[in-house]
């Protein structure tokens, strides 16, 4: 191989890993719907929220775990109501009508949170998120994707989805 | 291969599936019929049919790839063809093989989409040999067992493999008026369509609303939706009850698999049986036909095992040596399908029963003596009975009746059996055309609300604490002699109960459910009537909670839990000591606190409404027509309250609760006047007459009489 090759073969090679990162950046920020679960503001990938609720005809469902609060019927279709709290050792206080829900969908599953307050939402830049406290252990620190500087909880969304232990199955 | 292409492909097997497994039926039948050795003429027809099936499928096999289904296809063509020819006659040891290839050839159909492969290239190896043995004349042909086919002289032997095949000679069913649709899309729509049943409930429901609002100005524009109301209810009745007949098939598409199942069980029990079907052209809902196939199966093999008896035992009792089974279905008057399956074997021993039953102390022996055969026959459908002594893989653990019996009464079916010792057993099943929609009793605990179906719960009583006996720590309360396990309904779901007001001794609301063999009475807090609705599951992230089957969504917009009642007795049975259910209990009879109510009203459809209402609140009710046969009642039997209508023949509401008021024995019976006359003066009629309480039928609300009538008694 000659001299001439050989650059022509570099040269593809620098393009080829241009392209790459062009085309990895767009994920390097994204859009999220911020809210609080007092006295912590957390934040939800907005491409996975659906819609933002009042709470309303909540039917509470005996024998589930403590973090479903139970089921709503949104426009026909039966989704049911969690309450994140219990994973990040937050103090749990009485649910209202006051409350708000945010409605987060991903393929197949779907179901709300319930939070104290929707603050807006605003851009996240990823390279900014610092790690979990290591004070938090278990599922709550798998829920956990970041940190923004300002101290906005970043949900990690694909763990929260896939996470068996949110599926209620009592066979 | 392009996207396209694929997606095509993909649509040309779901297709040729779908064709394949007709085809394997039929191929089925055709040997089945052809074993029977029917007479020449249908013989060769039945031949030919076969034939025909086969290589159209071996065809289709091939044009969708699938060689190897194929391949067994040109196996069986050959047997076959050879037979058309009259080259080979059938034996049993054909039929063997051509029965084992159409079961691989079921695996094979029922495994298109598997990528692993539950048979090896061994299998289809090993049985291409035995198929071509018998076409090779390997195996010595037996001496014919069915009349010698007549050759005919214009079809020379030397007809060639693949000559085209001759036109079909059996009738088939007319194709130009039917279009073949997917089921998941006939499922889509009735989904769809069942909807509009909340629509219909949810517009009932406001406009009930609206009428409290009593305004003057709103009555006409209440007026004209109440007669939409009603025409929406007839539109979407309709058409539901139109979707669901696109959802009927014939039954014969399930009693098609019978005769190959009996002549395989045949031969496993070395018993000879000849079996009839009747009445396959008869049409129910596909659903249905899926749900009870399983159980219809279990019938059947408890038929040819328990009942029918080898030929050398049957020709000692003077039977001829093949058995008798038969499998009838007859439309009955109404909306449902009665299902006979009748043998004409040993009949079910009674005395077997009836051990079976006294081991488990389900009855005791004095009992035994004075029980009606229907009542002993009954009893099989229990579980733990079993007339077999010998436990077999297939019948015999006792457990199996009582399961089928479970599945057809979900169906909303029933399930009899009657039996002539020595000569026979019959089951009749009766079933719904269709499925029909879910009814539940919607039941209140502290401040939540529960739906339980319908079919399980057998009556709605009330108690006093006094009612209450405790056995062995466990309460029990006693109702026509027998004694059934009591618990609250809230502490088996986890509901801690309000704290009462009072220590009053108030009547408490009990729902006996049954689910057979077992019986347990729970108490709740209130009853609040019958609701019809769909049922619907709990979202994607709640696939199953213990105790609870799904939801249905209330008028208002509310949802409902439904309780699932085999886990619901299951986790009450949980909270007694163990054996305690079977326990006698020295209990008081509870009749004495049910209250008694007598109905006097001539509309059948407001004295059936009544009588439910009541009934589903736990009172006893006994309805007359008019005031005079209410009279009569009074007169013979003590009510606890008398509930009844104003204008009715012979002797009017007034009149009726005059004579109460005048009665020595019945002047304290408090009478409550339901009624369509809203005048100031036919209320103070009423309060003349000497009735307690008067209810307008306007705006009559069944918890506006429920509560008077708390009130009252």
């Amino acid at each position: 191989m000659d001299l001439e090759d050989q650059e022509i073969l570099q040269k593809r090679a620098r393009m080829i890993r241009g392209r790459k990162k062009e085309k990895a950046s767009p994920v390097e920020s994204l859009l999220a719907v911020e809210f609080m679960l007092i006295p912590e503001k957390y934040a939800f990938d907005s491409i996975y929220v659906s819609e933002v609720m009042m709470l309303h005809n909540l039917t509470t469902i005996p024998g589930t775990p403590s973090f479903i609060v139970g089921i709503m019927n949104v426009r026909g279709s039966i989704i049911s109501v969690i309450d994140l709290k219990i994973f990040f050792n937050l103090p749990m206080k009485g649910i209202s009508s006051f409350n708000k829900l945010l409605i987060v969908k991903h393929q197949q599953m779907e179901f709300g949170i319930i939070t104290d307050e929707i603050v807006g939402t605003r851009q996240i830049d990823i390279h900014t998120l610092s790690a979990p406290p290591g004070t938090l252990r278990g599922v709550g620190a798998d829920f956990i994707q970041g940190i923004t500087p300002d101290g906005t909880i970043l949900l990690n969304a694909s763990n929260i989805f896939s996470d068996n232990s949110l599926i209620i199955n009592q066979k | 291969m392009d996207k396209k292409q694929e997606a095509f492909l993909l649509e040309l097997i779901n297709d040729f599936k779908v064709e394949a497994a007709e085809q394997h039926q039929t191929i089925i039948n055709g040997l089945v019929a052809l074993e029977k050795g029917p007479p020449t003429a249908a013989f060769q027809q039945l031949v030919e049919t076969t034939f025909r099936e086969i290589h159209s499928m071996k065809g289709a096999a091939r044009a969708v790839n699938q060689t190897e289904i194929g391949r067994l296809c040109q196996g069986m063509e050959s047997v076959f063809h050879q037979v058309k020819s009259g080259d080979l006659a059938l034996t049993s040891v054909h039929f063997d093989a051509l029965y084992q290839a159409t079961d691989l050839l079921a695996v094979m159909l029922a495994e298109i989409d598997k990528k692993e492969k539950s048979f090896g290239a061994n299998t289809l190896a090993q049985m291409m040999k035995r198929l071509d043995a018998l076409t090779s004349g390997e195996i010595p042909p037996k001496p014919m067992e069915f009349p010698a086919l007549p050759r005919v002289q214009d079809q020379p032997k030397t007809e060639k493999q693949n000559q085209p095949v001759p036109k079909p000679v059996v009738a088939v069913p007319p194709a130009a008026d039917t279009v073949r649709i997917a089921t998941a899309k006939l499922g889509t729509l009735l989904h769809e369509a069942e909807e509009f049943i909340s629509v219909k409930a949810t517009l009932g429901y406001y406009i009930q609303e609206i009428q409290k609002q009593q305004n003057q100005r709103l009555s006409g524009i209440i007026r004209e939706m109440k007669q939409f109301h009603h025409a929406l209810s007839r539109m979407v009745d309709d058409l539901l009850l139109d979707i669901k007949t696109t959802l009927l098939y014939p039954f014969s598409t399930l009693l098609d698999i019978f005769p190959k199942i009996v002549r395989d069980l045949g031969k496993e029990y070395k018993k000879e049986i000849n079996l009839t079907i009747q009445g396959g052209e008869i049409e129910i809902d596909r659903r249905i036909l899926e749900e009870i196939k399983d159980p219809l199966i279990h019938i059947i093999r408890n038929c040819i095992d328990h009942g029918l008896e080898t030929p050398e035992i049957r020709k000692e009792a003077g039977k001829a040596p093949s058995g008798i089974l038969e499998m009838i279905v007859k439309k009955d008057t109404g909306r449902h399908v009665i299902l006979t399956i009748r043998d004409d074997g040993t009949g079910i021993d009674r005395k077997k029963v009836l051990q079976s039953a006294l081991k488990m102390g389900i009855v005791t022996s004095e009992s035994a003596e004075r029980m009606t055969d229907q009542e002993v026959f009954s009893l099989i459908f229990r579980s733990g009975i079993s007339t077999s002594q010998f436990i077999t893989d297939i019948s015999g653990r006792g457990l199996g009746m009582a399961i089928v019996a479970e599945k057809i009464s979900k169906l909303g079916g029933d399930i009899a059996t009657s039996s002539i010792p020595g000569q026979g057993a019959a089951f009749t099943i009766t079933l719904p055309v269709t499925i029909s929609n879910f009814r539940g009793i919607l039941v209140q605990i502290s401040e939540q609300f529960f739906i339980i179906p319908t079919t399980s719960v057998e009556r709605a009583i009330r108690i006093r604490k006094k009612g209450i006996r405790s056995v062995e720590t466990s309460p029990m309360i006693s109702l026509n002699d027998e004694s059934i396990a009591l618990v609250r309904l809230g502490d088996v779901l986890g509901i801690p109960p309000l704290k009462s007001k009072t220590t009053e001794d108030l009547p408490v609301p009990v729902l006996i459910l049954s689910l057979a063999p077992k019986k347990i009475a729970f108490i709740v807090d209130y009853i609040h009537g019958e609701q019809e609705g769909m049922v619907k599951d709990m979202g994607p992230q709640l696939i199953h909670v213990r105790n609870i089957s799904g939801i249905t969504v209330l008028g208002s917009g509310q949802i409902i839990p439904i309780l699932n009642i085999p886990e619901l007795m299951d986790s009450a049975t949980h909270a007694f000591s163990p054996g305690a259910e079977q326990q006698p209990a020295y209990t008081e009879s509870l009749s004495d606190h049910q209250k008694y109510i007598l109905v006097a009203e001539d509309s059948i459809t407001l004295r059936i409404l009544l009588k439910n209402i009541l009934e589903s609140s736990g009172y006893m009710v006994k309805t007359a027509v008019d005031g005079m046969e209410a009279f009569q009642f009074l007169k013979n039997e003590v009510f606890d309250l008398v509930v009844s209508d104003v204008e009715m023949p012979r002797m009017n509401g007034f009149d009726l609760t005059s004579r109460i008021r005048n009665d020595k024995t019945l002047s304290e019976t408090p009478v409550i006047l339901v009624t369509a006359l809203d005048s100031p003066e036919d209320r103070q009629k009423g309060i003349e007459s000497g009735a307690d309480a008067y209810i307008i039928k306007g705006n009559f609300e069944q918890s506006n009489l429920l509560d008077t009538i708390h009130r009252l008694i």
